[in-house]
């Protein structure tokens, strides 16, 4: 189907499917009108509403994939301008320290927001993604169905072919318990590097 | 000895799986025993860590997504017109009309909104009682500020800030600093205390909202009231009413 044709409905549809091309076509479509927006309303220059954007979409994107955006109540725009103008909201707090917009940061305090963790987990969260690259899959895959994808265990056993939910559970334990050595294995060379630096 | 079960146990908990008994067992042990704490703590930040992985694999992908687009050049003033003349010859018919009924009811300009909603924030936080002895730094400030010494109480509350933050403080620096036209100041005090501590954000909020109210960022002033609208916040009625009169 051609997807210039496409409603909202559809186009949520296509990227809940985790076809790659439907976010992509997303990110296309909106780009221009977004990024004429958030200059003039945030008065911000042409990086900072790159990444702006791509904070925008990514977020949209993890609300898709992990089933807290099923429906619409309004357009896809709006939705995407309405998540821009949070973002805006929120680096207002951040305004004092004249930095500049990073889509990492946006997604980073945002998710910090959604557990209602300190900003202070920045760091560990860049150390968890890094020993995350590094687990391999099974692991990696299903950890990712779980927490990311928000799967049930049930859901999970089915897609990655475990004899039963139970198996995945007991799989799943012993991934977490690798990942977290992974991160505390890594922790004191990063101090290490950190302090030689 | 790490063991098993406490593991298991703390998964649970993390993955809101944990029943009663069991949620009771965790938060009874973690303030009790350090090293169940520990244990804790390394695993909570996985589940954050790896919604951050995907999100930022994510990332990845638009960055080089972007980099085969083309730049967006800025919309001109003539790029805009184009697009919008429709919308602009409707404009143009309503701000005749509109300009029309003003002439008979002027509109109030954003420093008469500002006059209108400002009141400096009461010391309720170590108000001045008779007979105290007003010798003291701390005293002396609180005191001035009661009395509208804005200048006198804003010269010391920075002193004291210097030696330590404290939120009632910046509140009242901010509060100070409005009244006697320091707008940056006073920005960069309401961001503080919304940025730094947890208690006092409603009111800080509010004060910076009038700080942008003050220096004609109205976009940004109207994000606040949206946001302090929740019929739960104080300032809900006052912040309802000026995004009324703004628009």
């Amino acid at each position: 189907m051609d997807k210039t044709s496409m409603s909202d409905a559809e186009l949520l549809h296509l990227v809940r499917s985790g076809d790659p091309s439907g976010l992509s076509f997303v990110y296309e479509k909106y780009r221009k009108e977004y990024f004429n927006w958030i200059r003039r309303f945030s008065r911000c220059d042409a990086d900072d509403a790159c990444e702006y954007y791509q904070g925008t979409i990514v977020i949209f994107y993890e609300n898709v994939t992990n089933g807290k955006l099923t429906e619409l109540q309004s357009s896809l725009k709006t939705y995407l301008f309405g998540i821009g103008k949070n973002l805006v909201m929120h680096e207002y707090r951040k305004s004092q320290r004249g930095e500049k917009v990073k889509a990492e940061f946006i997604i980073q305090s945002h998710l910090a927001d959604s557990a209602q963790e300190m900003l202070s987990e920045e760091n560990d969260l860049a150390l968890v993604h890094r020993c995350f690259e590094r687990i391999g899959d099974p692991c990696h895959r299903l950890l990712q169905l779980f927490y990311f994808n928000q799967k049930s265990m049930e859901e999970i056993s089915g897609e990655l072919g475990y004899k039963n939910p139970e198996t995945a559970k007991n799989q799943k334990y012993k991934c977490m318990e690798r990942l977290r050595k992974l991160v505390e294995g890594e922790r004191p060379t990063n101090h290490a590097v950190m302090t030689a630096e | 000895m790490e063991n098993q079960r406490d593991q298991e146990l703390i998964l649970k908990y993390i993955d809101r799986s944990a029943n009663p008994e069991e949620v009771n067992e965790v938060e009874h042990r973690l303030t009790a025993e350090p090293e169940f704490r520990k244990m804790h703590s390394e695993y909570n930040q996985l589940p954050l860590g790896i919604r951050y992985h995907a999100m930022a694999d994510k990332l990845d992908q638009l960055r080089t997504l972007e980099t085969a687009l083309p730049a967006v050049a800025p919309e001109s003033g003539v790029t805009r017109l184009i697009q919008y003349w429709k919308p602009l010859a409707a404009a143009a018919a309503l701000i005749l009309a509109v300009t029309f009924i003003l002439l008979y009811n002027r509109s109030e300009s954003t420093a008469d909104l500002f006059a209108r909603n400002f009141e400096p924030y009461p010391n309720v936080f170590e108000p001045t009682q008779r007979g105290d002895d007003v010798t003291d730094k701390r005293a002396s400030a609180f005191a001035m500020y009661e009395q509208a010494n804005y200048e006198g109480a804003a010269a010391v509350f920075r002193e004291l800030l210097a030696e330590k933050q404290e939120p009632e403080i910046l509140l009242l620096l901010g509060n100070a600093n409005l009244v006697l036209n320091r707008n940056e100041e006073a920005k960069n005090n309401f961001l503080t205390l919304i940025r730094d501590f947890d208690g006092l954000d409603e009111q800080a909020k509010w004060f910076l909202s009038l700080c942008y109210l003050k220096s004609g960022e109205r976009e940004k002033a109207k994000l606040i009231w949206e946001e302090l609208g929740d019929p739960k916040i104080t300032y809900s009625d006052k912040a309802k009413r000026l995004l009324k009169e703004v628009k």
